[in-house]
Protein backbone atom coordinates (compact mmCIF):
# COMPACT_ATOMS: atom_id res chain seq x y z
CA UNK A 1 0.00 0.00 0.00
CA UNK A 2 1.12 3.41 -0.78
CA UNK A 3 1.97 5.84 1.92
CA UNK A 4 -0.58 8.52 2.21
CA UNK A 5 1.05 12.30 1.74
CA UNK A 6 0.22 12.50 5.28
CA UNK A 7 2.55 9.67 6.72
CA UNK A 8 5.19 10.90 4.48
CA UNK A 9 5.15 14.33 5.97
CA UNK A 10 4.58 12.76 9.41
CA UNK A 11 8.01 10.76 9.35
CA UNK A 12 10.03 14.08 7.83
CA UNK A 13 9.43 15.71 11.71
CA UNK A 14 10.85 12.35 13.53
CA UNK A 15 12.80 13.75 16.09
CA UNK A 16 16.32 13.04 15.01
CA UNK A 17 19.63 14.40 14.74
CA UNK A 18 20.35 13.92 10.91
CA UNK A 19 22.89 16.44 8.98
CA UNK A 20 20.78 15.72 5.73
CA UNK A 21 17.83 16.85 7.39
CA UNK A 22 19.45 20.32 8.09
CA UNK A 23 17.38 23.11 7.28
CA UNK A 24 19.12 26.28 6.20
CA UNK A 25 18.02 29.15 7.73
CA UNK A 26 19.24 32.66 7.10
CA UNK A 27 19.98 33.37 10.36
CA UNK A 28 21.46 30.11 11.46
CA UNK A 29 23.15 29.74 7.80
CA UNK A 30 25.41 32.95 9.56
CA UNK A 31 25.54 31.80 12.75
CA UNK A 32 26.94 28.85 10.86
CA UNK A 33 29.33 30.65 8.78
CA UNK A 34 31.17 32.57 11.84
CA UNK A 35 31.47 29.00 13.43
CA UNK A 36 33.00 27.82 10.63
CA UNK A 37 35.19 30.44 10.45
CA UNK A 38 36.19 30.69 13.73
CA UNK A 39 37.05 26.96 14.15
CA UNK A 40 39.75 28.18 11.32
CA UNK A 41 41.23 30.16 13.64
CA UNK A 42 44.09 29.22 16.14
CA UNK A 43 41.23 29.17 18.90
CA UNK A 44 41.24 26.71 22.31
CA UNK A 45 37.71 26.50 23.01
CA UNK A 46 34.02 27.80 21.24
CA UNK A 47 31.10 27.95 23.32
CA UNK A 48 27.91 26.62 21.43
CA UNK A 49 24.65 27.67 23.61
CA UNK A 50 21.37 27.93 23.61
CA UNK A 51 17.84 26.80 25.46
CA UNK A 52 16.88 23.17 24.93
CA UNK A 53 15.71 22.29 21.02
CA UNK A 54 17.23 24.76 19.68
CA UNK A 55 19.16 23.14 17.36
CA UNK A 56 22.11 22.72 19.27
CA UNK A 57 22.76 19.40 18.27
CA UNK A 58 21.73 19.58 14.92
CA UNK A 59 24.71 22.57 14.19
CA UNK A 60 27.26 20.33 15.86
CA UNK A 61 26.08 17.52 13.52
CA UNK A 62 26.17 19.50 10.44
CA UNK A 63 29.37 21.12 11.10
CA UNK A 64 30.86 17.88 11.89
CA UNK A 65 29.16 16.48 8.67
CA UNK A 66 31.03 19.53 6.85
CA UNK A 67 34.47 19.10 8.48
CA UNK A 68 34.93 15.40 8.32
CA UNK A 69 36.10 15.39 4.74
CA UNK A 70 38.73 18.14 5.77
CA UNK A 71 39.95 17.52 8.92
CA UNK A 72 39.76 15.28 12.27
CA UNK A 73 36.64 16.25 13.57
CA UNK A 74 35.39 14.26 16.05
CA UNK A 75 31.40 14.12 17.67
CA UNK A 76 30.65 12.93 20.62
CA UNK A 77 26.59 13.46 20.97
CA UNK A 78 26.31 11.66 24.65
CA UNK A 79 29.13 12.82 27.19
CA UNK A 80 31.34 10.16 28.13
CA UNK A 81 31.24 10.62 32.03
CA UNK A 82 33.27 8.06 33.16
CA UNK A 83 36.94 9.97 33.21
CA UNK A 84 39.27 7.43 32.14
CA UNK A 85 36.94 6.49 29.76
CA UNK A 86 36.86 9.34 28.16
CA UNK A 87 40.55 9.79 27.89
CA UNK A 88 40.65 6.38 26.30
CA UNK A 89 38.19 7.84 23.88
CA UNK A 90 39.62 10.37 23.09
CA UNK A 91 43.38 8.50 22.45
CA UNK A 92 41.90 5.99 20.08
CA UNK A 93 40.46 8.49 18.55
CA UNK A 94 42.78 11.05 18.10
CA UNK A 95 46.05 8.85 17.87
CA UNK A 96 45.05 5.62 17.24
CA UNK A 97 46.13 4.52 21.15
CA UNK A 98 44.33 1.87 22.39
CA UNK A 99 44.71 1.84 26.61
CA UNK A 100 42.95 -1.43 28.22
CA UNK A 101 44.32 -0.30 31.55
CA UNK A 102 42.74 2.58 32.94
CA UNK A 103 43.92 5.97 31.61
CA UNK A 104 44.07 9.12 33.93
CA UNK A 105 44.16 12.99 33.29
CA UNK A 106 48.20 12.95 33.82
CA UNK A 107 48.97 9.95 31.10
CA UNK A 108 46.79 11.45 28.96
CA UNK A 109 48.47 14.89 29.38
CA UNK A 110 51.71 13.54 28.17
CA UNK A 111 50.09 11.70 25.23
CA UNK A 112 48.65 14.90 23.92
CA UNK A 113 52.14 16.79 24.94
CA UNK A 114 54.12 14.34 23.20
CA UNK A 115 52.59 14.44 19.58
CA UNK A 116 53.78 16.93 16.92
CA UNK A 117 51.08 18.27 15.04
CA UNK A 118 50.85 20.63 11.76
CA UNK A 119 48.16 23.88 12.58
CA UNK A 120 46.09 22.12 9.80
CA UNK A 121 46.19 18.99 11.69
CA UNK A 122 44.74 19.86 14.91
CA UNK A 123 41.92 17.78 15.72
CA UNK A 124 38.28 19.10 16.60
CA UNK A 125 36.11 17.79 19.07
CA UNK A 126 32.56 18.14 19.29
CA UNK A 127 31.00 17.62 22.87
CA UNK A 128 27.62 17.63 22.93
CA UNK A 129 25.44 18.17 25.94
CA UNK A 130 28.21 19.41 27.91
CA UNK A 131 26.49 20.52 30.90
CA UNK A 132 26.18 16.99 31.54
CA UNK A 133 30.30 17.32 32.59
CA UNK A 134 31.02 17.70 36.04
CA UNK A 135 33.00 20.89 36.71
CA UNK A 136 36.05 18.77 37.28
CA UNK A 137 36.14 17.17 34.47
CA UNK A 138 35.31 20.72 32.79
CA UNK A 139 38.19 22.22 33.87
CA UNK A 140 40.32 18.98 32.87
CA UNK A 141 38.91 20.27 29.45
CA UNK A 142 39.91 23.29 29.81
CA UNK A 143 43.40 22.33 30.44
CA UNK A 144 43.23 20.20 27.36
CA UNK A 145 42.45 23.15 25.53
CA UNK A 146 45.26 24.78 26.99
CA UNK A 147 47.94 22.55 25.26
CA UNK A 148 46.69 23.77 21.93
CA UNK A 149 46.97 20.17 20.68
CA UNK A 150 43.32 19.82 20.70
CA UNK A 151 40.35 22.76 19.82
CA UNK A 152 36.83 21.83 21.24
CA UNK A 153 33.45 22.76 20.35
CA UNK A 154 31.10 22.56 23.18
CA UNK A 155 27.34 22.72 23.27
CA UNK A 156 25.43 23.28 26.23
CA UNK A 157 22.12 24.08 27.37
CA UNK A 158 21.92 27.75 28.09
CA UNK A 159 20.65 28.21 31.78
CA UNK A 160 21.93 30.19 34.90
CA UNK A 161 24.21 27.10 36.39
CA UNK A 162 25.83 26.85 32.48
CA UNK A 163 26.24 30.57 32.51
CA UNK A 164 28.24 30.51 35.81
CA UNK A 165 30.44 27.45 33.90
CA UNK A 166 30.87 29.55 31.57
CA UNK A 167 32.05 32.56 33.09
CA UNK A 168 33.77 30.84 35.82
CA UNK A 169 36.10 28.20 34.06
CA UNK A 170 35.96 29.08 30.69
CA UNK A 171 35.94 32.40 30.35
CA UNK A 172 39.32 33.27 29.64
CA UNK A 173 39.62 30.64 27.45
CA UNK A 174 36.70 30.90 25.28
CA UNK A 175 37.40 32.45 21.95
CA UNK A 176 33.83 32.46 20.87
CA UNK A 177 30.08 32.29 21.92
CA UNK A 178 27.63 31.37 19.76
CA UNK A 179 24.00 31.91 21.18
CA UNK A 180 21.21 29.97 19.19
CA UNK A 181 17.94 30.81 19.88
CA UNK A 182 14.25 29.96 18.91
CA UNK A 183 12.96 30.22 15.65
CA UNK A 184 10.75 33.17 14.80
CA UNK A 185 7.36 33.09 12.91
CA UNK A 186 8.77 33.76 9.68
CA UNK A 187 11.78 31.52 9.88
CA UNK A 188 9.60 29.05 11.56
CA UNK A 189 7.24 28.67 8.34
CA UNK A 190 10.82 28.80 6.46
CA UNK A 191 11.72 25.65 8.54
CA UNK A 192 8.32 23.61 8.73
CA UNK A 193 7.97 24.34 4.53
CA UNK A 194 11.39 23.32 3.40
CA UNK A 195 11.57 20.73 5.45
CA UNK A 196 8.53 19.43 4.18
CA UNK A 197 10.12 19.92 0.07
CA UNK A 198 13.09 18.18 1.08
CA UNK A 199 10.48 15.07 1.29
CA UNK A 200 8.92 16.76 -1.98
CA UNK A 201 5.32 16.95 0.36
CA UNK A 202 4.71 19.83 -1.53
CA UNK A 203 1.00 19.66 -0.98
CA UNK A 204 0.90 19.52 3.03
CA UNK A 205 3.74 22.13 2.77
CA UNK A 206 1.53 24.64 0.80
CA UNK A 207 -1.34 24.20 3.44
CA UNK A 208 0.94 26.09 6.25
CA UNK A 209 -0.36 29.50 6.00
CA UNK A 210 1.02 32.23 8.13
CA UNK A 211 -2.05 31.75 10.58
CA UNK A 212 -1.31 28.49 11.37
CA UNK A 213 2.37 28.97 11.51
CA UNK A 214 1.62 31.71 13.92
CA UNK A 215 -0.27 29.71 15.90
CA UNK A 216 2.25 26.80 16.07
CA UNK A 217 4.44 29.82 16.71
CA UNK A 218 2.58 30.79 19.79
CA UNK A 219 2.47 27.04 20.83
CA UNK A 220 6.06 26.00 20.37
CA UNK A 221 7.52 29.37 21.22
CA UNK A 222 9.69 29.03 18.10
CA UNK A 223 11.36 25.56 19.33
CA UNK A 224 12.51 23.76 16.48
CA UNK A 225 12.15 20.04 19.03
CA UNK A 226 8.57 21.17 20.08
CA UNK A 227 7.49 21.97 16.33
CA UNK A 228 8.60 18.79 15.47
CA UNK A 229 6.83 17.12 17.89
CA UNK A 230 3.83 19.00 17.52
CA UNK A 231 3.92 18.47 13.44
CA UNK A 232 4.57 14.69 13.47
CA UNK A 233 1.36 14.71 16.11
CA UNK A 234 -0.28 16.60 13.38
CA UNK A 235 -0.06 14.95 10.62
CA UNK A 236 -0.65 11.16 12.98
CA UNK A 237 -3.70 12.98 13.50
CA UNK A 238 -4.36 13.98 10.34
CA UNK A 239 -3.97 9.99 9.03
CA UNK A 240 -6.84 9.12 11.55
CA UNK A 241 -8.93 11.23 10.14
CA UNK A 242 -7.90 10.59 6.47
CA UNK A 243 -8.72 7.03 6.94
CA UNK A 244 -11.62 7.59 9.28
CA UNK A 245 -13.27 10.69 9.08
CA UNK A 246 -11.98 12.42 5.96
CA UNK A 247 -14.76 15.10 6.08
CA UNK A 248 -12.53 16.83 8.92
CA UNK A 249 -9.84 17.33 6.99
CA UNK A 250 -11.35 18.37 3.46
CA UNK A 251 -9.89 22.26 3.87
CA UNK A 252 -6.78 23.57 2.08
CA UNK A 253 -5.12 25.04 5.26
CA UNK A 254 -4.14 23.22 8.42
CA UNK A 255 -7.04 23.17 10.94
CA UNK A 256 -6.50 24.89 13.80
CA UNK A 257 -8.14 22.64 15.81
CA UNK A 258 -6.23 19.69 14.62
CA UNK A 259 -3.01 21.94 15.90
CA UNK A 260 -4.40 22.24 18.86
CA UNK A 261 -5.31 18.76 19.44
CA UNK A 262 -1.98 17.84 18.87
CA UNK A 263 -0.80 19.88 21.14
CA UNK A 264 -2.87 19.04 23.67
CA UNK A 265 -1.23 15.32 22.78
CA UNK A 266 2.33 16.46 22.47
CA UNK A 267 1.35 18.52 26.25
CA UNK A 268 2.23 22.01 24.62
CA UNK A 269 -1.40 22.95 25.49
CA UNK A 270 -2.34 21.40 29.29
CA UNK A 271 -6.12 20.45 29.25
CA UNK B 1 -1.28 5.41 18.91
CA UNK B 2 -3.57 8.03 19.19
CA UNK B 3 -6.96 8.14 21.16
CA UNK B 4 -8.57 10.68 18.22
CA UNK B 5 -12.14 10.39 20.47
CA UNK B 6 -10.67 10.88 23.95
CA UNK B 7 -8.20 13.99 22.04
CA UNK B 8 -11.78 15.78 21.06
CA UNK B 9 -12.96 15.74 24.49
CA UNK B 10 -10.02 16.62 25.85
CA UNK B 11 -9.60 19.67 22.59
CA UNK B 12 -13.11 20.40 23.44
CA UNK B 13 -12.81 21.17 27.45
CA UNK B 14 -9.86 23.00 26.82
CA UNK B 15 -11.98 25.14 24.05
CA UNK B 16 -14.31 25.43 26.70
CA UNK B 17 -11.51 26.82 29.34
CA UNK B 18 -10.62 29.24 26.70
CA UNK B 19 -14.21 31.01 26.36
CA UNK B 20 -15.09 30.93 29.63
CA UNK B 21 -12.71 34.25 30.64
CA UNK B 22 -14.43 35.82 27.20
CA UNK B 23 -17.93 34.66 28.51
CA UNK B 24 -17.69 35.46 31.84
CA UNK B 25 -16.25 38.90 30.79
CA UNK B 26 -19.03 39.69 28.26
CA UNK B 27 -21.64 38.45 30.91
CA UNK B 28 -20.34 40.69 33.39
CA UNK B 29 -20.63 43.55 31.08
CA UNK B 30 -23.94 42.82 30.17
CA UNK B 31 -24.80 42.76 34.19
CA UNK B 32 -22.97 45.71 34.55
CA UNK B 33 -24.94 47.08 31.85
CA UNK B 34 -28.07 46.29 32.58
CA UNK B 35 -27.89 47.32 36.08
CA UNK B 36 -26.48 50.83 35.33
CA UNK B 37 -29.68 50.86 32.44
CA UNK B 38 -31.97 50.27 35.57
CA UNK B 39 -30.72 52.61 37.91
CA UNK B 40 -31.20 55.02 35.13
CA UNK B 41 -34.90 54.09 34.83
CA UNK B 42 -35.40 53.37 38.45
CA UNK B 43 -34.33 56.92 38.82
CA UNK B 44 -36.15 58.07 36.15
CA UNK B 45 -39.84 56.49 37.55
CA UNK B 46 -38.49 57.67 41.38
CA UNK B 47 -38.59 61.46 39.79
CA UNK B 48 -41.68 61.05 38.36
CA UNK B 49 -43.67 59.70 40.91
CA UNK B 50 -42.20 61.93 44.06
CA UNK B 51 -43.72 64.78 42.51
CA UNK B 52 -46.91 63.37 41.61
CA UNK B 53 -47.25 63.02 45.25
CA UNK B 54 -46.45 66.39 45.84
CA UNK B 55 -49.01 68.00 43.48
CA UNK B 56 -51.83 65.63 44.69
CA UNK B 57 -51.08 67.54 47.83
CA UNK B 58 -51.11 70.72 45.95
CA UNK B 59 -54.10 70.46 44.15
CA UNK B 60 -55.93 69.78 47.99
CA UNK B 61 -54.49 73.53 48.95
CA UNK B 62 -55.08 74.82 45.62
CA UNK B 63 -59.07 74.26 46.00
CA UNK B 64 -59.85 76.96 48.47
CA UNK B 65 -57.30 79.40 46.21
CA UNK B 66 -59.24 79.10 43.19
CA UNK B 67 -62.38 79.81 45.14
CA UNK B 68 -60.02 82.84 46.06
CA UNK B 69 -59.59 83.32 42.56
CA UNK B 70 -63.20 83.64 41.54
CA UNK B 71 -63.56 86.23 44.40
CA UNK B 72 -61.02 87.86 42.90
CA UNK B 73 -61.84 87.27 39.13
CA UNK B 74 -65.29 89.39 40.27
CA UNK B 75 -63.35 91.82 41.63
CA UNK B 76 -62.04 92.01 38.39
CA UNK B 77 -65.21 91.98 36.20
CA UNK B 78 -66.87 94.40 38.36
CA UNK B 79 -63.30 96.12 37.95
CA UNK B 80 -64.12 95.92 34.13
CA UNK B 81 -67.44 96.99 34.54
CA UNK B 82 -66.68 100.14 36.23
CA UNK B 83 -63.96 100.81 33.57
CA UNK B 84 -66.45 99.88 30.82
CA UNK B 85 -69.02 102.09 32.63
CA UNK B 86 -66.16 104.81 32.83
CA UNK B 87 -65.51 104.60 28.94
CA UNK B 88 -69.04 105.47 28.45
CA UNK B 89 -68.37 109.01 30.20
CA UNK B 90 -66.44 109.60 27.25
CA UNK B 91 -62.98 110.06 28.91
CA UNK B 92 -60.59 107.77 26.78
CA UNK B 93 -57.51 107.90 28.56
CA UNK B 94 -59.09 107.32 32.31
CA UNK B 95 -56.58 106.04 34.63
CA UNK B 96 -57.63 102.39 36.20
CA UNK B 97 -59.14 102.81 39.63
CA UNK B 98 -56.58 102.07 42.35
CA UNK B 99 -56.67 98.28 44.33
CA UNK B 100 -58.26 100.03 47.43
CA UNK B 101 -61.24 100.81 45.23
CA UNK B 102 -61.73 97.79 43.66
CA UNK B 103 -61.20 95.69 47.18
CA UNK B 104 -64.52 97.41 48.42
CA UNK B 105 -66.32 96.28 50.67
CA UNK B 106 -69.38 94.16 49.52
CA UNK B 107 -71.49 96.83 51.29
CA UNK B 108 -70.43 99.64 49.09
CA UNK B 109 -70.39 97.45 46.00
CA UNK B 110 -74.26 96.74 46.77
CA UNK B 111 -74.46 100.77 47.40
CA UNK B 112 -72.71 100.95 44.07
CA UNK B 113 -74.75 98.53 41.98
CA UNK B 114 -77.91 100.34 43.31
CA UNK B 115 -76.81 104.01 42.44
CA UNK B 116 -76.23 102.42 38.42
CA UNK B 117 -79.71 100.88 38.97
CA UNK B 118 -81.21 104.45 39.74
CA UNK B 119 -78.56 106.43 38.11
CA UNK B 120 -78.79 104.27 34.82
CA UNK B 121 -76.21 105.23 32.63
CA UNK B 122 -74.53 108.72 34.19
CA UNK B 123 -73.67 106.99 37.75
CA UNK B 124 -70.25 105.49 36.82
CA UNK B 125 -69.09 108.88 35.40
CA UNK B 126 -69.99 110.03 38.73
CA UNK B 127 -67.89 108.09 39.99
CA UNK B 128 -65.01 109.27 38.55
CA UNK B 129 -66.00 112.66 38.90
CA UNK B 130 -65.82 112.17 42.15
CA UNK B 131 -62.74 110.05 42.42
CA UNK B 132 -60.99 113.12 40.38
CA UNK B 133 -62.61 115.60 43.00
CA UNK B 134 -61.13 113.59 45.62
CA UNK B 135 -57.42 114.07 43.72
CA UNK B 136 -57.81 117.75 43.13
CA UNK B 137 -58.13 119.43 46.31
CA UNK B 138 -54.42 118.44 47.36
CA UNK B 139 -53.18 120.02 44.32
CA UNK B 140 -54.97 123.08 44.76
CA UNK B 141 -53.39 123.09 47.71
CA UNK B 142 -49.94 122.21 46.96
CA UNK B 143 -49.38 123.99 43.72
CA UNK B 144 -50.95 127.51 44.19
CA UNK B 145 -49.38 128.51 40.55
CA UNK B 146 -52.47 126.58 38.89
CA UNK B 147 -53.78 128.27 36.21
CA UNK B 148 -57.39 129.64 35.87
CA UNK B 149 -58.28 126.74 33.60
CA UNK B 150 -57.77 124.32 36.72
CA UNK B 151 -59.80 126.46 38.97
CA UNK B 152 -62.40 126.99 36.14
CA UNK B 153 -62.67 123.00 35.93
CA UNK B 154 -62.91 122.61 39.62
CA UNK B 155 -65.41 125.29 39.75
CA UNK B 156 -67.35 123.40 36.89
CA UNK B 157 -66.64 119.53 38.81
CA UNK B 158 -68.02 121.14 41.99
CA UNK B 159 -71.12 122.74 40.76
CA UNK B 160 -71.94 119.73 38.59
CA UNK B 161 -71.18 117.62 41.58
CA UNK B 162 -74.00 119.47 43.40
CA UNK B 163 -75.81 119.21 40.90
CA UNK B 164 -75.34 115.26 40.49
CA UNK B 165 -76.27 115.45 44.50
CA UNK B 166 -79.39 117.42 44.03
CA UNK B 167 -80.11 115.11 40.83
CA UNK B 168 -80.11 111.95 42.76
CA UNK B 169 -84.04 112.05 44.24
CA UNK B 170 -84.84 114.14 40.55
CA UNK B 171 -87.16 112.95 38.15
CA UNK B 172 -85.88 111.68 34.92
CA UNK B 173 -86.27 114.94 33.26
CA UNK B 174 -83.84 116.19 35.82
CA UNK B 175 -81.43 113.44 34.56
CA UNK B 176 -82.08 114.92 31.29
CA UNK B 177 -80.96 118.11 32.07
CA UNK B 178 -77.70 117.19 33.47
CA UNK B 179 -77.09 115.18 30.73
CA UNK B 180 -77.58 117.73 28.47
CA UNK B 181 -75.67 119.82 31.29
CA UNK B 182 -72.37 116.86 30.82
CA UNK B 183 -73.23 117.08 27.33
CA UNK B 184 -72.54 120.38 26.90
CA UNK B 185 -68.83 119.95 29.07
CA UNK B 186 -68.29 116.64 27.64
CA UNK B 187 -66.28 118.16 24.47
CA UNK B 188 -64.31 119.69 27.25
CA UNK B 189 -63.15 116.90 29.68
CA UNK B 190 -60.68 114.56 27.31
CA UNK B 191 -58.67 117.85 26.62
CA UNK B 192 -59.13 119.27 30.54
CA UNK B 193 -59.00 115.65 32.28
CA UNK B 194 -55.37 115.60 30.92
CA UNK B 195 -54.55 118.53 31.78
CA UNK B 196 -55.74 117.69 35.38
CA UNK B 197 -53.17 114.74 35.06
CA UNK B 198 -50.33 116.02 34.08
CA UNK B 199 -50.32 117.55 37.47
CA UNK B 200 -51.42 114.50 39.22
CA UNK B 201 -48.78 112.68 37.37
CA UNK B 202 -46.36 114.88 38.29
CA UNK B 203 -47.03 114.59 42.41
CA UNK B 204 -47.81 110.92 41.67
CA UNK B 205 -45.50 109.01 39.04
CA UNK B 206 -45.28 105.82 40.54
CA UNK B 207 -48.63 105.18 40.46
CA UNK B 208 -49.49 106.47 36.80
CA UNK B 209 -46.76 104.24 35.67
CA UNK B 210 -47.56 101.23 37.79
CA UNK B 211 -51.13 101.16 35.89
CA UNK B 212 -49.94 101.94 32.73
CA UNK B 213 -47.85 99.13 33.38
CA UNK B 214 -50.53 96.56 34.79
CA UNK B 215 -52.63 97.38 31.85
CA UNK B 216 -49.64 96.19 29.34
CA UNK B 217 -49.07 92.71 31.41
CA UNK B 218 -52.75 92.13 31.58
CA UNK B 219 -52.82 92.12 27.90
CA UNK B 220 -49.72 90.51 28.03
CA UNK B 221 -50.52 88.01 30.08
CA UNK B 222 -54.49 87.52 28.42
CA UNK B 223 -52.12 86.51 25.59
CA UNK B 224 -49.97 84.40 26.93
CA UNK B 225 -52.54 82.54 29.09
CA UNK B 226 -54.82 82.06 25.44
CA UNK B 227 -51.57 81.06 23.94
CA UNK B 228 -51.01 78.28 27.12
CA UNK B 229 -54.59 76.69 26.48
CA UNK B 230 -53.86 76.21 22.94
CA UNK B 231 -50.90 74.28 23.78
CA UNK B 232 -50.10 73.38 27.09
CA UNK B 233 -46.40 74.47 27.41
CA UNK B 234 -45.34 74.96 30.90
CA UNK B 235 -42.87 77.91 29.73
CA UNK B 236 -46.03 79.48 29.05
CA UNK B 237 -47.48 78.66 32.21
CA UNK B 238 -44.44 80.09 33.90
CA UNK B 239 -43.91 83.16 32.62
CA UNK B 240 -47.51 83.93 33.71
CA UNK B 241 -46.64 82.47 37.08
CA UNK B 242 -43.81 84.15 37.45
CA UNK B 243 -45.71 87.43 36.24
CA UNK B 244 -48.42 87.17 38.85
CA UNK B 245 -45.88 86.84 41.26
CA UNK B 246 -43.96 90.27 40.18
CA UNK B 247 -47.49 91.98 40.68
CA UNK B 248 -48.55 90.77 43.99
CA UNK B 249 -50.86 88.37 42.65
CA UNK B 250 -49.75 85.46 44.69
CA UNK B 251 -52.77 83.30 44.29
CA UNK B 252 -52.99 83.15 40.51
CA UNK B 253 -48.80 82.79 40.81
CA UNK B 254 -49.20 79.97 42.70
CA UNK B 255 -52.19 78.30 40.46
CA UNK B 256 -50.30 78.57 37.43
CA UNK B 257 -46.38 77.36 38.67
CA UNK B 258 -49.09 74.80 40.23
CA UNK B 259 -50.12 74.27 36.69
CA UNK B 260 -46.36 74.19 35.48
CA UNK B 261 -45.29 71.23 37.85
CA UNK B 262 -48.09 69.50 36.95
CA UNK B 263 -46.84 69.48 33.17
CA UNK B 264 -43.42 69.38 34.02
CA UNK B 265 -41.95 68.96 37.62
CA UNK B 266 -38.71 69.20 37.03
CA UNK B 267 -38.56 73.06 36.56
CA UNK B 268 -36.70 74.55 39.21
CA UNK B 269 -38.02 77.92 39.01
CA UNK B 270 -41.37 77.03 38.61
CA UNK B 271 -40.95 75.18 41.91
CA UNK B 272 -39.16 78.43 43.55
CA UNK B 273 -42.19 80.61 42.44
CA UNK B 274 -44.77 78.27 43.83
CA UNK B 275 -43.08 78.22 47.19
CA UNK B 276 -42.91 82.00 47.23
CA UNK B 277 -46.07 82.23 46.20
CA UNK B 278 -47.10 80.32 49.48
CA UNK B 279 -45.19 82.46 51.37
CA UNK B 280 -46.64 85.21 50.48
CA UNK B 281 -50.28 83.35 51.05
CA UNK B 282 -48.75 83.01 54.68
CA UNK B 283 -48.42 78.99 54.01
CA UNK B 284 -44.89 79.56 55.50
CA UNK B 285 -45.09 75.09 56.31
CA UNK B 286 -46.88 74.36 53.25
CA UNK B 287 -44.00 76.28 51.40
CA UNK B 288 -40.94 74.54 53.60
CA UNK B 289 -42.58 71.62 52.92
CA UNK B 290 -42.79 71.60 49.26
CA UNK B 291 -39.28 72.59 48.59
CA UNK B 292 -37.89 70.11 51.26
CA UNK B 293 -39.47 67.20 49.32
CA UNK B 294 -38.71 68.77 45.88
CA UNK B 295 -34.44 69.69 47.24
CA UNK B 296 -34.91 66.09 48.35
CA UNK B 297 -35.24 64.61 44.52
CA UNK B 298 -33.33 67.46 43.09
CA UNK B 299 -30.91 68.41 45.04
CA UNK B 300 -31.37 72.35 44.30
CA UNK B 301 -28.95 75.19 45.46
CA UNK B 302 -31.24 77.57 44.78
CA UNK B 303 -34.31 75.99 46.18
CA UNK B 304 -32.02 75.12 49.46
CA UNK B 305 -31.04 78.97 49.60
CA UNK B 306 -34.87 79.48 49.34
CA UNK B 307 -35.94 76.92 52.03
CA UNK B 308 -32.92 78.49 54.26
CA UNK B 309 -34.44 82.16 53.78
CA UNK B 310 -37.70 81.09 54.78
CA UNK B 311 -36.91 79.21 57.15
CA UNK B 312 -34.90 82.23 58.81
CA UNK B 313 -36.99 84.76 57.91
CA UNK B 314 -35.00 86.57 55.51
CA UNK B 315 -37.90 86.01 52.59
CA UNK B 316 -41.42 87.06 54.14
Amino acid sequence: MKPSVYENSRDVFLDTVNANDYVQLERVSSIYQSLRNSIEKPLKMILLYGKPGTGKSMFLSKLHHALISTQKAYLYKTPILDESEFFKTLAQDLYDMKYDSELNFTQFMKVVESVELGSAEIPLILLDEAQLYSTVMMEKIRLLSDTRKVKFVIALHKTEKEDLIAKEHFQTRIWESIKLENASNSELKIYIQKKLMKANCLDTANMFTQKSVNLIHKLTNGNYRNTNKLLYSLFDIYMYYEENNPIKIKGSEISTIIIEMSAIHTGLINA
Amino acid sequence: MLDIYDLEIRHKKYKQKQLAPYIAISASTAVVIASIAFFILYDFNSKIEEPQQQIVIQQSVAKPVTKDENSTSQNSTAKKEDIAVAQEAVVKPQPEIPKEEIKTTPIEEKKIEEKREEKVILSPSLNFINSIKSQTPPLAKKESSNNNVNKEVKKSLVETQKKQEEAVPATIENVKQVAKKQEVIVPAPPVVVEEILAPISKVDNKNNIDIKRKNNDEDDIKDVIKRFNVNHNPALSLFVAKRYYQSGEYEKAYNYALTTNEINNNIEESWIIFSKSLVKMNKKDMAIETLKKYIGHSQSSQAKQLLDDIQSGKFK
